[in-house]
């Protein structure tokens, strides 16, 4: 493969993906600076290793290079991620087979997200989520990768995909009722420190 | 089928990874199992949520040109520029097929080989010119390169100092000329520091000049060449000013306008003229 055509095979696999991988990096970083930095050393790396893609799935290669990039970034600025600390943790469950949803438990989520601003709720409750729960979430409902794309791009077979995507679903429901909760709290706090200026009668 | 075994097959029944005969159990399950039913209509409310509420963030235009703009620039000096290399393809194909054309038009009606011969060697000459790297063309091409790079390294200065008084010491010990090292603080254009770099098959100075946070590279080496007026230029977009004072080659690149950069010009020519 000439250089020429290299750099025109590589900007037909791969510049179409350029949001799907600032994307991913910025769900992974959670800040936007970072995520540059990532999507853009990911590219360099991309073109660098563009002979080793199989042809396949442009995409699926793309955001396993973009992880890559991530997890070698983060090595570096360990000190900086020590939010993350926590995800070895559920990483040892990878295949525990959590049940879907507690249903008897609570309200149904849609109604609870309405009080509040809904994308501000969801979004703080992704962020929380340990990373491998986070970016199977992302992979799979914002990139709509299938369980397979899934599997390829964590390099996982398709029955960790399946497990972890079940326990991501149930975490986050679980944090958009504590968010909700917390917020309520708030609320309510906030009445009774304001209240006594209006001559609380107790 | 047991419920608890049932609700297992929820996540990939509703990301459509199931397999028919599967399916098909699990719709009749949830026809008649009211509690299962219930749960799954939350795993469906709560997916909903997250496809229309969480964020896809997208690139920005500058990210995205970054982008772009450094896997073209990935290629060796000992290349045909941008330009040549885009214009090869579409151009060599559509004269190629007009002499093909010629050719068998002309053999068709029998004419000679040597108008055969004549449109061979009139290709190839052409083939050699188009190939030869322009060399107008790969400076510019160079110096964006090396702006993009600073860009996307994490370190766009070496020594990091506003004062000349710094910044002219540390010159000094590292290339045989002088750079001028002015801040423009006061005129919109704050530097922030210099770094080496190698441009031309030599050191150069880079200075790093920063305004309403676009970084400016302001590159100088010396040259044997008279003082020229000062020219602009595109590349990838990125605009380039390059002037030549005092036996003092400048080049500025940005991807701030023009226009701006020809101020940064004139403030600096004034200061040493």
């Amino acid at each position: 493969m000439t250089d020429g055509n290299k750099v025109k095979r590589f900007e037909k696999v791969a510049l179409s993906h350029i949001d799907a991988a600032y994307n991913l990096a910025r769900w992974l970083t959670k800040n936007d600076h970072d995520a540059q930095d990532i999507a853009q050393e990911a590219y360099l790396r991309a073109f660098r290793f563009f002979d080793s893609f199989n042809g396949e799935d442009g995409r699926a290669w793309l955001l396993t290079i973009v992880r890559n990039t991530y997890f070698t970034w983060r090595q570096k600025n360990s000190h900086r991620a020590k939010d993350e600390s926590y995800e070895e943790e559920s990483h040892g469950r990878d295949d525990s087979n959590p049940a879907l949803v507690d249903g008897a438990s609570l309200n149904n989520p849609e109604t609870l997200l309405v009080q509040r601003s809904s994308a501000e709720i969801i979004n703080k409750a992704l962020e929380r989520l340990p990373l491998d729960s986070r970016e199977v979430i992302v992979l799979r409902e914002l990139e709509e990768l299938s369980y397979k794309e899934i599997a390829t791009t964590l390099k996982v077979p398709i029955g960790t995909v399946m497990s972890r995507l079940a326990r991501a679903r149930s975490q986050l429901k679980t944090q958009v009722e504590q968010i909700n909760a917390e917020s309520n709290y708030e609320m309510r706090a906030a009445k009774a420190t304001v209240s006594p200026l209006y001559g609380r009668r107790t | 089928m047991k419920c608890a075994l049932l609700r297992q097959q929820f996540h990939p029944y509703m990301d459509g990874e199931l397999d028919a005969p599967t399916v098909a159990k699990v719709d009749n399950h949830l026809r008649a199992c009211a509690a299962c039913s219930r749960v799954y209509r939350d795993g469906i409310d709560m997916r909903r949520a997250i496809k229309r509420h969480a964020t896809y963030y997208t690139a920005g235009a500058r990210l995205r040109e970054q982008i772009e703009g450094s896997v073209r620039l990935t290629k060796r000096p000992a290349q045909p520029s941008a330009a040549n290399w885009l214009l090869f393809p579409a151009g060599w194909v559509g004269a190629a097929s007009a002499a093909a054309r010629f050719v068998l038009d002309t053999s068709r009606r029998s004419v000679s080989a040597p108008v055969f011969a004549c449109t061979v060697m009139l290709l190839g000459a052409a083939t050699f010119y188009r190939a030869a790297p322009n060399e107008q063309d790969h400076l510019p091409q160079e110096i964006v390169s090396s702006h993009v790079r600073s860009l996307i390294s994490t370190r766009t200065t070496d020594i990091a100092s506003a004062d000349e008084v710094t910044l002219k010491p540390w010159f000094d010990g590292k290339l045989d000329f002088s750079p001028p090292a002015t801040d423009l603080h006061a005129k919109g254009f704050t530097l922030v520091g210099g770094r080496l770099d190698y441009l031309k098959d030599r050191r150069v100075a880079a200075l790093v000049y920063t305004r309403d946070g676009h970084v400016i590279n302001l590159y100088a080496w010396p040259v044997g060449a008279h003082d020229a007026a000062t020219q602009t230029l595109s590349r990838h977009g990125y605009n380039l000013v390059n002037w030549t004072q005092s036996g003092m080659f400048f080049c500025a690149v940005s991807d701030i306008s023009k226009a701006e950069l020809a101020h940064l010009a004139a403030f600096i020519q004034a200061g040493r003229g």
